[in-house]
């Protein structure tokens, strides 16, 4: 009887599970925009926007260097329009989506950088594009970037 | 509440054991005061069985039940169908085998997936043994060989652009074990009530994505790995064969 008691105990043991793990958006991913002259900005949009509402929203604080724009799941490319007073900038930004599941998250989704072809096209002269996962560990000392950086320069 | 359904788990997984040890101290008692007609059990050798419990909770709460591991889901439209057979091999041991169907639907409110049609098929064989003088308990183990499909809705929030939806279709293959306890009521007749209680160990070898209700293991938080406990009726038909 003590003998499959202790067999029994032995058996149920294994029910405890702990994680630490960022999961990524679950949904529509946001990208972080570095703007210049983000002063002389009328209004920014995006194409096939339901709403250009969540756009300027933040992006008129100058407070941050840094502003977070959605980009599309229902397909591998978002373009952004900047409108300034005399013109107007477009920013096309190229990438790769991810559904999958795992371990760790259930279904889950990420974007990648493209796996042929340009990471973005611009009327700006110069912008920098940066990927990283949206996923990682969120553990002490395991600080890594998450997400879409992207730096517009002017000149 | 997670604690109480363990600690109900564990105290029916003890239940009838504890059952089973007070009826034999009575027929221990009974065949001491009678000793002048020893009489030997007569045993069927084969019986069939169909499960007669697993759908009654679930119908008296109204055809829908919560999924204890993800706090918002909810199981529909479930059907679990068993049959049990049974042969004595000798004085102490029988094989077992068992077929199973499940059905259901688990609906998410909110989250990524917001509803999975599951389906499932598995086949349990092994044997058990019965301890006590009128044998009455029955320890046992069982293999387990499952095969179930999940087919998954999943839904991606874009209140930008629009939701990213897809149907995902997952066939799960996997095999476990399944030690359990049985306790008979009217062994001795032709239709008798069996109780059984289960724990379930199952690994899953291919397919992908959690499966909060597994057909033929149950409810299950695990990802590949599961396991699982529970306790039903089954009715069985004892026939001499030949």
């Amino acid at each position: 009887m003590i003998k499959l008691l202790r067999i029994l105990i032995l058996l149920t043991l294994p029910w405890i599970t702990t994680s630490c793990y960022d999961c990524g958006p679950m949904g529509e991913p946001f990208v972080e925009i570095s703007l210049p002259q983000k002063d002389q900005l009328i209004r920014i949009s995006a194409l096939g926007a339901k709403s250009d509402s969540i756009f300027n929203r933040d992006t008129m604080s100058l407070y941050f260097s840094y502003s977070r724009f959605p980009i599309s799941l229902l397909q591998d490319s978002t373009t952004f329009l900047f409108h300034f007073p005399d013109h107007v900038d477009t920013l096309t930004l190229y990438y790769q989506r991810v559904f999958d599941t795992s371990k760790k998250c259930g279904y889950y989704n990420d974007i990648k950088a493209p796996e042929r072809g340009p990471y973005y096209r611009s009327t700006f002269p110069k912008v920098h594009v940066e990927y990283h996962s949206y996923l990682g560990s969120r553990e002490p000392g395991h600080y890594a970037l998450r997400g879409i950086y992207i730096q517009i320069q002017n000149q | 509440m997670k604690k109480n359904i363990h600690a109900l788990l564990w105290t029916l997984l003890w239940l009838h054991f504890l059952i089973g040890q007070v009826v034999h101290g009575q027929v221990t008692e009974v065949d001491t005061s009678s000793k002048s007609t020893p009489t030997a059990p007569t045993f069927r050798e084969y019986s069939v069985g169909i499960d007669v419990f697993k759908n009654i909770p679930f119908w008296l709460q109204g055809n829908k039940a919560p999924v204890i591991e993800y706090a918002n889901g909810t199981q529909r439209n479930r059907g679990i169908y068993e049959v049990t057979f049974r042969k004595r091999i000798d004085r102490y041991y029988h094989l077992t085998g068992l077929l199973g169907y499940t059905h259901l639907t688990i609906n998410y409110p909110s989250g990524v997936e917001e509803a999975n049609q599951i389906n499932g098929w598995y086949l349990k064989a092994g044997r058990e043994r019965a301890t006590g003088d009128r044998q009455r308990t029955h320890f046992g183990i069982l293999g387990i060989v499952t095969f179930c499909q999940y087919r998954t809705d999943l839904r991606y929030a874009g209140p930008t652009y629009g939701d990213y939806t897809e149907r995902r279709l997952v066939n799960n293959i996997g095999v476990g074990a399944e030690p359990y306890f049985a306790f008979d009521f009217f062994p001795q007749s032709r239709w008798m009530l069996r109780w059984v209680t289960r724990l379930n160990y199952h690994y899953r070898l291919f397919g992908e994505g959690y499966t909060p209700y597994y057909p033929g293991i149950g409810i299950a938080g695990g990802y590949h790995f599961t396991m699982s406990a529970g306790t039903s009726l089954q009715l069985h038909y004892q026939f001499r064969g030949r």
